[in-house]
C-alpha cells in the first residue's frame, strides 16, 4: 500500500469520478429521505390528535390551545380552509371560536361552538380533543375543577418521544446510504468496465484502489452524518466522541460497500441486495423506534455498536455499555477490513486466471 | 458483367466539425472481397456504420444489392451479416444462445449452431457463458454471429483482431468460403498482409477520403518498385547489392555483376502495400 | 414479422432475468416479504384509550365512562390489581376515585383523586388523561358543561369501523412494489446500451421500435404481475376488480414509462442506480398520505404517483367506483405517455 498511490485515486475519484451519482445517492437522497422520515413516520406514530381552530375573536382560548402540549394546533384564516383541512385529515376536530366567546364563558352561559369532526379520526382523538376544549374553558372561566388531581408515575421506563426515537434511523439513512452504495456501485462499474483491472496492472496496486474508494464514501458520508445530527440539534455534550462514533460508523458503510462491490458482478444484483440488506442493515433503527420489541434483538445487527453510541452520546447519556459498544463496533471494523483483504486476494487471482484462460483457449 | 452488390457515390459523413467521411465513391462486385485499408481515424467505421443502417448517409447515396439504404434498410439488414469492431454480445448467455437469438432475429427456420461454433473453433464450449470467454474467443464469436444468416453481404471490422495466427489463419480461410458460397464481404483492417491474401481489391483511406482503389497487385505495379537483393561473396565476407528491376539498365547490370563478383544468392522484392500507402498518403498504416 | 421479433426479444430479456437467479429469488422473497408484512400487522384499528378504574362503589361513573367511545375501561377491585395493570402497561392510565368522594363532594370539599401513568405514557397522553379526569369530576358533580358543540362529520364516519393499518398500508405497498421496478425496468435498456448490444440488434430486422416496445412489454408485466399477485392475496381485489386491475395496469404502464426516462437520463448503470433511487423516493412521497390523509399539502398531488396511490387507497379502502378515479385513470395515463415519450425520444437520438 503506497499512501501518495491512494491519495492520487481518491482525487480522481473526487474529481473524475461519478459525481451524479455522488451527488443523488449520497447527499440528495438521505436527505430527501431524512425529510421524509421527520415529516411523515413522526406524525405517523406520534400520539397526539390535531386540532384545528378558526378564531374569529381573538379569544384568550387560542393562547391556552397554542400552549397544550396535549394536542397538535393549527391555526386557520377562514372556515372553508378549515373545513378543507379537516375534510382532508390535514386535522381530527376543527372548531371555529366565535366572536364574543370570551364574553360568553365568562358570564357563565353556554357557548354554542361549530364544531367539525374528520370522519376517520379515532374515538380517543375525538374524546381527547373534546375533553381537552372543555378543560381549557373551563380554564379560561376561572372555574376550578371540584377535585384535586394527583398524578403518580409507576414504572422505570422513560418516554421517549418520536423525535428522538427516529434519530437512528434518520441517522444511519444519511451515513449506509451513500457510505455502502458508493463504493459497492463504483466497484462494481469498475469491473463492469474493465478499468479495475487496467489499474490493478499499474503501480496503484488493489488495496491502493480499495482504500481510496473506501476513504471516500467514508469521508462524504461522514459528513452526512454530522449534518443530519446538525439539523436535529443532536450534537450533545461531547461532540467530539460523537464524531468519532460517526466516523466508525461511516468506515464501517463503506466497508460494507467494499465487500459488495468486491463479491457481486452486476447492478441488478446490488439492488436485489439493498432490497433485504436494507433490513439488516437498519435492524437496530427499527428496535429503537419501538421499544416494545424485545431489545436483545439489537446485538445481533452489527450496525448497532454503532448507532447505540451515537444516540447514547447524542442525548448524553452515554455510560460503561456505551464504551463497551463503542470497543465491539472497532472489532468489527477490524473483522471487515480481514474480509476485504481477503477478497482483494481473490480478486487479484482473477488477473491471472484470465490469462490462464486465454492460453487455454489457444491451446 | 457481373452486378454490383455495393455502390457507394458521393457519400459523406460528418460528426459536427469534423468530417469523417468526405464524398467517397466505390463499388463492389458480387463475390468480391474489397478491404478498406486505413489508419484509425480514416473514416472505416464511419463508412461501415453508414453502409449498415447505423448512421443515416448525410450526403450522397448508397445501395445494396440494388436497395437504397436510406429507403430500404430494412430489407437491406435482413440481407446482411455484420462483424463489429468491438465485442457486443450478451455476456449472460452461452455462445450457442446469442447465436440463437440472432438466428431467430434474422427468422432462419432452421439453424445449426453447433456447426457453425465449430467452424470458427469453438467447439466444446458452446454452452459456457460469453462472460467466461477470452478476448479471441469472444472475437471468433462475433464473427460466427455474422454469419448466422448465411447473408449475401458481409461487413467484417477487424475480424481477425485479438486472435493467435493459427485462429487468424481460419477466419481468414472462413472468409475465403463465405466468398465462394457467394457473399460479398466488405473488409476493414490493419493488417496489410492479410489485405493482401484476403482481398480481390483494396481501398485505401485517408482522412475521409479513398486515396486509391485498385488489386493489390495493380498497386503494386503502379506504385511500387520492384528490385532484386543480390548477395554476394568477396574477401570472404557476404555483402549485398540491390538492382532495381524494369529499368533500361537493369540487363547490363545484373550481368555485370554475375559476371565480375561470386553471386551467393538471388531475392526478388515487392513493395508492400504498406509502402505503397506510404507513399500515397504520406502516413503509415499503423502507428 | 413485428410480433415475432418482439416475442424474441422477450423471451431473451425473460431468460436473462431468470438467469441472475439471486434477483430472481430476491425479487419473489421481496413479495413474499410485502404480503407477510400486511397479515402480521393487526386486522383491527384499537381507537380507544385503555383506561383502568378503581371506583369502590360507584359504578355509576364507572359506566360513564365505559360508554364512552374512545375509551376502554377496565374496572379493578383493588388499587394494587389497578396498579400492576399500570406497571405492566396494560392500562398505562388508571384513575382511583376515593371511597368518599360522592360524600365530600356533596360537602362542597375537594376529594383527591389519583391518576396513575405508566412511566412510558407520553407527554401528550399525560395532558390529556388530565383533561379528562377533570371533566369527568365536573359531569360527576353534575355541573354544566360550558360548550355546547354543534358537530359535523366530515365525510364517512368510520368511527368504531376505521380502517385498519394494514389496510391503509396497501397502497404504499403497491407503490413499493412497482417502484422498484423502474430500476429493473431502466436496468433492462441500460445494460443493452452499456455493452453495445444495441448496435448488434440494431442491424438485424429488429428496429428501435421493436426493441421499446419489447422492453415495455416486459417491463409492464413483470409490474403488473407483481402487484397483482399482491392484491389479490392481501384482498385488495374484493371491490370493483376490473377497475382496480385496470388501475393497477396503468401504474405498471407509469413506472415502465418511468423506466424508460431514467434510462434516457443515465448514461450507465451508476447513473440508472442514482437516478432510479431519487425516482423512487419521489414516487413513495404520495404513498405517505395513503397511510395517513391530510400529512401532506396540496404539492404533492402534482406527483404523478400521487394519483396512483389515491385511486388504489379510494378503491380498496373507501368502497370508491371507477367513476370516482376516473380522472386519476386519465392523468396517470398523461403522465405515462409523457415519461414514456420523452424517454423514447431521447434514447432514439442515441441511436440515429
Amino acid at each position: 500500500m503506497n499512501i501518495k498511490r491512494v491519495f492520487t485515486l481518491l482525487g480522481k475519484e473526487l474529481l473524475h469520478g461519478p459525481r451524479g451519482f455522488i451527488l443523488t445517492m449520497t447527499i440528495a437522497t438521505p436527505l430527501l429521505i431524512t425529510l421524509v422520515i421527520n415529516l411523515a413516520l413522526g406524525d405517523l406514530f406520534s400520539s397526539a390528535a390535531k386540532l384545528a381552530y378558526f378564531d374569529e375573536s381573538q379569544s384568550q382560548l387560542v393562547p391556552l390551545l397554542e400552549e397544550n402540549k396535549q394536542l397538535h394546533v393549527f391555526e386557520y384564516d377562514s372556515t372553508e380552509a378549515l373545513k378543507d383541512a379537516v375534510s382532508r385529515g390535514a386535522a381530527d376536530f376543527g372548531i371555529i371560536i366565535p366572536a364574543d366567546f370570551d364574553n360568553l364563558v365568562t358570564s357563565g352561559d353556554k357557548v354554542p361552538v361549530t364544531t367539525y369532526i374528520w370522519g376517520e379520526s379515532l374515538a380517543k382523538n375525538r374524546t381527547i380533543i373534546t375533553a381537552t376544549l372543555l378543560d381549557l374553558t373551563h380554564q379560561l372561566s376561572s372555574q376550578s375543577e371540584p377535585i384535586i388531581l394527583a398524578t403518580v408515575t409507576l414504572g422505570d421506563e422513560e418516554s421517549i418521544p418520536w423525535s428522538r426515537r427516529l434519530m437512528p434511523l434518520t441517522v444511519m439513512m444519511a451515513v449506509f446510504f451513500g457510505g455502502l452504495m458508493l463504493p459497492a456501485a463504483s466497484l462494481i462499474d469498475e469491473k463492469l468496465k474493465g478499468t479495475l483491472q487496467a489499474l490493478a496492472v499499474t503501480p496503484a496496486s488493489l488495496p491502493d484502489i480499495f482504500i481510496a474508494k473506501g476513504l471516500m464514501a467514508a469521508l462524504l458520508s461522514l459528513v452526512m452524518g454530522a449534518i443530519i445530527l446538525l439539523i436535529n440539534q443532536a450534537w450533545g455534550e461531547s461532540p467530539l466522541l460523537l464524531l468519532l462514533m460517526l466516523a466508525l460508523g461511516a468506515i464501517m458503510a463503506a466497508e460494507i460497500g467494499l465487500i459488495l462491490g468486491a463479491l457481486i458482478n452486476e447492478m441488478n444484483t446490488l439492488f436485489a441486495v439493498w432490497k433485504f440488506g436494507g433490513l439488516f442493515l437498519f435492524g437496530p433503527a427499527i428496535v429503537y423506534m419501538f421499544p416494545e420489541l424485545p431489545q436483545w434483538l439489537n446485538y445481533v445487527f452489527p450496525t448497532f455498536y454503532v448507532t447505540g453510541p451515537i444516540m447514547d452520546i447524542s442525548l448524553g447519556t452515554q455510560d460503561n455499555e456505551t464504551f463497551l459498544q463503542l470497543g465491539i463496533a472497532v472489532f468489527v471494523i477490524l473483522v471487515l477490513v480481514f474480509l476485504i483483504s481477503r477478497l482483494i486476494n481473490r480478486l487479484a487471482g482473477e488477473v491471472p486466471r484470465q490469462a490462464i484462460k486465454e492460453l487455454e483457449a489457444t491451446g | 458483367m457481373t452486378q454490383d452488390t455495393i455502390v457507394v457515390e458521393n457519400l459523406s459523413y460528418h460528426y459536427g466539425k469534423i468530417l469523417a467521411v468526405d464524398n467517397i465513391n466505390f463499388r463492389v462486385a458480387r463475390q468480391e472481397i474489397l478491404g478498406f485499408l486505413g489508419p484509425n481515424g480514416a473514416g472505416k467505421s464511419t463508412t461501415v456504420k453508414v453502409l449498415t443502417g447505423q448512421l443515416r448517409p448525410q450526403e450522397g447515396h448508397a445501395t445494396l444489392l440494388g436497395m437504397d439504404i436510406t429507403k430500404d434498410i430494412e430489407r437491406v439488414q435482413a440481407q446482411m451479416g455484420v462483424c463489429f469492431e468491438q465485442p457486443n454480445l450478451y455476456e449472460q448467455m452461452s455462445a450457442l444462445e446469442n447465436l440463437e437469438l440472432f438466428a431467430r432475429l434474422f427468422n432462419m427456420k432452421t439453424f445449426d449452431g453447433y456447426a457453425l461454433l465449430k467452424k470458427v473453433g469453438l467447439e466444446g464450449r458452446e454452452k459456457d457463458r460469453v462472460a467466461n470467454y477470452s478476448k479471441g474467443m469472444k472475437q471468433r464469436l462475433m464473427v460466427a454471429r455474422s454469419l448466422v444468416n448465411q447473408a449475401e453481404i458481409l461487413f467484417l471490422d477487424e475480424p481477425t483482431s485479438g486472435l493467435d495466427p493459427v485462429s487468424a489463419d481460419s477466419i481468414r480461410n472462413l472468409i475465403l468460403q463465405e466468398r465462394e458460397r457467394g457473399a460479398t464481404i466488405f473488409l476493414t483492417t490493419h493488417d496489410m498482409w492479410e489485405a493482401d491474401k484476403l482481398c480481390n481489391r483494396v481501398a485505401f483511406l485517408n482522412q475521409g477520403k479513398i486515396a486509391a482503389l485498385d488489386t493489390p497487385h495493380t498497386l503494386k505495379q503502379q506504385y511500387g518498385q520492384r528490385s532484386l537483393v543480390v548477395e554476394i561473396s568477396r574477401n570472404g565476407q557476404f555483402e549485398e547489392r540491390t538492382v532495381t528491376l524494369d529499368k533500361s539498365e537493369t540487363p547490363d547490370t545484373v550481368r555485370e555483376l554475375f559476371s565480375r563478383e561470386k553471386v551467393v544468392t538471388v531475392h526478388s522484392q515487392e513493395a508492400t502495400l504498406e509502402d505503397i500507402f506510404l507513399k500515397i498518403t504520406g502516413r503509415r498504416l499503423t502507428a | 414479422m413485428s410480433a415475432h421479433l418482439i416475442m424474441t426479444l422477450i423471451k431473451k430479456d425473460l431468460k436473462l432475468f431468470t438467469r441472475n437467479q439471486f434477483y430472481f429469488i430476491m425479487t419473489i422473497v421481496g413479495l413474499v416479504l410485502y404480503i407477510g408484512m400486511y397479515f402480521v400487522m393487526p386486522k383491527t384499528m384499537d381507537e380507544t384509550m385503555k383506561l383502568g378504574i378503581y371506583a369502590p362503589g360507584m359504578p355509576l361513573i364507572e359506566n360513564s365512562l365505559v360508554n364512552d367511545e374512545g375509551i376502554e375501561a377496565k374496572s379493578f377491585s383493588t388499587l394494587e390489581e389497578l396498579r400492576e395493570a399500570v406497571l405492566k402497561n396494560e392500562y398505562p392510565v388508571a384513575i382511583a376515585l376515593p371511597e368518599d368522594l360522592l360524600t365530600r363532594l356533596a360537602e362542597g370539599e375537594k376529594p383527591i383523586v389519583t391518576v396513575y401513568l405508566s412511566s412510558s405514557t407520553t407527554e401528550e397522553m399525560k395532558g390529556a388523561i388530565t383533561a379528562l379526569v377533570k371533566q369527568l369530576a365536573f359531569l360527576a358533580t353534575g355541573q354544566d358543561m360550558p360548550l355546547e358543540m354543534r358537530s359535523e362529520v366530515l365525510g364517512p364516519d368510520l368511527l368504531g369501523a376505521q380502517i385498519p393499518w394494514r389496510d391503509r398500508l396497501i397502497p404504499m405497498m403497491a407503490i413499493m412494489i412497482l417502484g422498484t421496478e423502474i430500476l429493473s425496468l431502466a436496468a433492462l435498456i441500460s445494460t443493452e446500451v452499456e455493452q453495445n448490444t444495441v448496435s448488434a440488434l440494431l442491424v438485424t430486422p429488429l428496429k428501435l421500435h421493436h426493441l421499446f416496445t419489447a422492453k415495455a412489454i416486459l417491463g409492464i408485466g413483470l409490474a403488473f404481475i407483481q402487484v397483482l399477485l399482491f392484491m389479490v392475496v392481501v384482498g385488495g381485489l374484493s371491490h370493483e376488480i376490473l377497475t382496480m386491475t385496470l388501475v393497477l395496469f396503468i401504474g405498471s404502464i407509469l413506472v415502465t414509462g418511468s423506466g424508460f426516462l431514467v434510462a434516457s437520463l443515465a448514461r450507465d448503470m451508476m447513473g440508472v442506480t442514482s437516478w432510479g433511487m431519487l425516482l423512487m423516493i419521489i414516487f413513495f412521497i404520495p404513498a405517505l398520505g395513503g397511510m395517513m390523509p391530510g400529512i401532506l399539502s396540496g404539492w404533492a398531488k402534482v406527483l404523478p404517483s400521487y394519483h396512483l396511490v389515491d385511486a388504489i387507497s379510494r378503491l380498496s379502502n373507501y368502497g370508491a367506483s371507477f367513476n370516482d378515479i376516473s380522472g386519476h385513470v386519465l392523468i396517470m395515463l398523461g403522465w405515462s405517455a409523457l415519461f414514456t415519450i420523452s424517454g423514447v425520444l431521447t434514447l432514439r437520438r442515441r441511436y440515429r
